[in-house]
């Protein structure tokens, strides 16, 4: 697994994590990988590690159990999704619309479009 | 405990190697020490090691002056290029040998890890490829946890795999949390996310050190248009600027404030890139006498 | 103080005593030979088989060791976190221990062949070449002071073995040629120079002259001479390391 340069190596971690959380790489209740693990696999700076992990656990995602480890917080894939919801209208939808007026579209020719995605991309 | 370099300077007849070098470790970090080949870093560690005395200053280990000090010496343990094993010393009498001299020595994570690279027990530590000689080494200070661990050049000639397996053993000994390591090496792409305290050495001496977030949070690259990259970059530091057409890109030492002018972009910038930058504006303030410079 | 002179002291001891105990099982078996051959050959369990090879071969010995151990081990040291005073102290105390040893297993050789051979196989050594008028031990305080002279003689070209191996470490290319041709020219040509300036130098070569017949007066006379010297040339040693580059051995 290689991080690319763009952002941070803990943001990445943390987008990571939130994305094997959301598709239920990491269940619900379940334990995650020890800070060391994730250091050792991804060859970066355990520190690292533990600030992309500490993103989750102040976002209530993740929570640690004393002696044991780290595990997934019951409901922390409805929090993810309903927060991948917001942010898709913002990166998504806004920037479509704006598009769209842009070229031009009404707003019946963007469904049309929507409709013919739906159906076409898988 | 924490080790001091206090001004360490040291001459061969008409080169300097080491310049007024002051450093200091402190325990729970990992440390990279970078620099071109000849930039004085093996010299620096036989220095601290007193294996080469230095014609000024001093090392101190816990505030222990480091010369002729057994005690001091003992709390850190490197290894380089070099061999100082007996010549026609097998590998696996080197192991019990580091027993005598290293109560700490784990002797049988030892022959773990020389199961897990391949290393022959047998073979005389001579007659090891330049690979194996390599993977014998960081073997031996992989499993001495003294508290300080010096690697000098640790993956020379190691595969991709064992590299791999490498950094992998090193994230986990540092996670037990007993040892602090420095890693001197001219590799820096692969060390970039593992060590979290930087120091660049060039010519002999010390021209960054600090934390590796806070170095590249003080550094970035700006591309765009060459006008509109001329205008943004009046009044601040330029490290580098390089032209490709009319696409121009400067690498600038400061940080990014708010949004960039629209037309310009802010690209991701590496540390092994920010060292070349580093690298290539020293070569040309030595050239200009002067600092940065802009077409 | 914390030391590392334990670990040191062990790794030193050990490669002498290998080596050591190869040595005095080459003499026995030189002697076994000899005396074998010489015994079924020539005289038919007449005359005396002597052996005298046993000292000057020692003194050889620990002179190579001289040569030979000093860099492994400080070079070891080095890499053991063991300081470069530690292991010259190693060194010197080791070959001590190496040389009354190796004395003992003389004392042993000279007596056990002497009494088992009921005479006929003689080995005997510088000391009772020089200090006695028959070759045979007679005394216990004969073997006593064979033992400390042989360890002192040893100890002596140990530390003759440890100068020059740190000089030649010390010195670049040049610098090693020129000592390594010097120590034939001084050994020929300093005679002779003392010869043809004998007037002026009367005072000088007197003083030699004391110092030998000083050696030859008695044993004691002769291993306080081989201290003394023992202790210069280690001296010199020290000097020549104590602020030296120790670099690893050229790697292949």
């Amino acid at each position: 697994m290689q991080f690319q340069g763009e952002k941070p190596i803990f943001l990445q971690l943390a987008e990571q994590l939130e994305a094997g959380i959301l598709s239920g790489a990491y269940p619900e209740g379940s334990q995650v990988p020890s800070i060391t693990e994730f250091a050792a696999t991804y060859k970066i700076n355990p520190a690292t590690a533990l600030k992309g992990i500490n993103l989750l656990v102040n976002d209530g995602l993740l929570y640690k159990k004393r002696g044991i480890g780290m595990f997934v917080a019951e409901g922390a894939r409805e929090t993810l999704r309903k927060r991948r919801s917001e942010d898709f209208y913002h990166d998504y939808i806004e920037t479509l619309v704006r598009e769209a007026k842009n070229l031009g579209l009404t707003l019946d020719q963007l469904i049309d479009l929507i409709r013919r995605g739906f159906y076409d991309v898988h | 405990m924490s080790i001091e370099l206090q001004n360490i300077s040291k001459t061969f007849g008409k080169t300097t190697a080491l310049d007024q070098v002051s450093l200091t470790l402190e325990p729970g970090h990992i440390y990279g020490l970078l620099g071109s080949n000849g930039a004085g870093k093996t010299t620096l560690l036989s220095i601290l090691t007193d294996r080469q005395r230095p014609d000024q200053g001093q090392v101190l280990v816990d505030g222990m002056p480091v010369q002729n000090n057994d005690e001091a010496l003992h709390q850190v343990f490197l290894v380089g290029e070099q061999n100082f094993f007996p010549e026609d010393m097998r590998v696996g009498r080197a192991f019990r040998t580091m027993s005598w001299f290293y109560p700490s020595f784990d002797q049988d994570y030892a022959l773990d890890l020389a199961r897990q690279f391949g290393l022959p027990l047998k073979k005389k530590i001579t007659a090891l490829s330049t690979g194996y000689s390599s993977i014998f080494r960081l073997i031996l200070c992989l499993s001495v946890n003294t508290p300080y661990l010096i690697f000098d050049e640790p993956v020379l000639g190691l595969d991709a795999q064992h590299r791999d397996l490498f950094y992998r053993l090193l994230v986990e000994k540092f996670a037990q949390g007993d040892s602090t390591i420095l890693l001197s090496t001219h590799l820096i792409s692969e060390v970039e996310n593992l060590i979290d305290h930087t120091i660049i050495l060039r010519e002999g001496r010390v021209i960054r050190d600090a934390p590796t977030e806070e170095l590249m949070a003080n550094a970035y690259t700006v591309s765009g248009p060459a006008g509109l990259v001329d205008d943004y970059v009046a009044g601040r530091q330029i490290l580098t600027a390089h032209s490709l057409g009319g696409l121009k890109t400067v690498c600038i030492q400061g940080r990014p404030e708010g949004n960039l002018p629209a037309g310009l972009e802010q690209s991701p910038l590496r540390l092994q890139d920010y060292f070349i930058s580093l690298q290539e504006a020293e070569d040309q303030e030595r050239k200009e006498g002067s600092y940065g410079y802009e077409h | 103080m914390v030391t590392s002179i334990k670990p040191t002291l062990r790794y030193q001891l050990r490669e002498y005593l290998l080596a050591g105990a190869v040595f005095v099982g080459v003499n026995i078996l030189v002697i076994l030979m000899f005396s074998g051959s010489f015994y079924i050959s020539v005289s038919w369990g007449k005359g005396v088989v002597q052996y005298n090879g046993y000292g000057f071969a020692s003194a050889i010995s620990l002179f190579v060791f001289g040569i030979v151990l000093p860099r492994q081990a400080l070079r070891l040291g080095v890499q053991m976190g063991v300081s470069r005073r530690t292991s010259f102290l190693g060194l010197l105390v080791s070959s001590v221990l190496a040389s009354l040893l190796l004395g003992l297993a003389g004392a042993v050789l000279i007596g056990g062949t002497q009494a088992l051979s009921g005479g006929f196989v003689a080995v005997s050594d510088l000391y009772a070449m020089i200090y006695l008028d028959q070759m045979a031990f007679t005394s216990a305080a004969q073997h006593l002071c064979s033992v400390l002279f042989n360890a002192t003689l040893m100890l002596c070209c140990f530390a003759a073995g440890l100068f020059f191996t740190f000089l030649f470490w010390r010195l670049n290319k040049v610098g090693c040629f020129l000592a390594g041709i010097s120590i034939p020219v001084l050994l020929t040509g300093l005679p002779s120079l003392g010869y043809y300036f004998r007037e002026p130098l009367a005072p000088l070569l007197n003083l030699l002259t004391d110092l030998v017949w000083f050696f030859l007066s008695s044993p004691w006379a002769g291993m306080l001479v081989f201290l003394v010297i023992a202790a210069v040339f280690a001296f010199l040693a020290w000097l020549l390391v104590r602020r030296a580059n120790i670099r690893g051995a050229a790697l292949k």
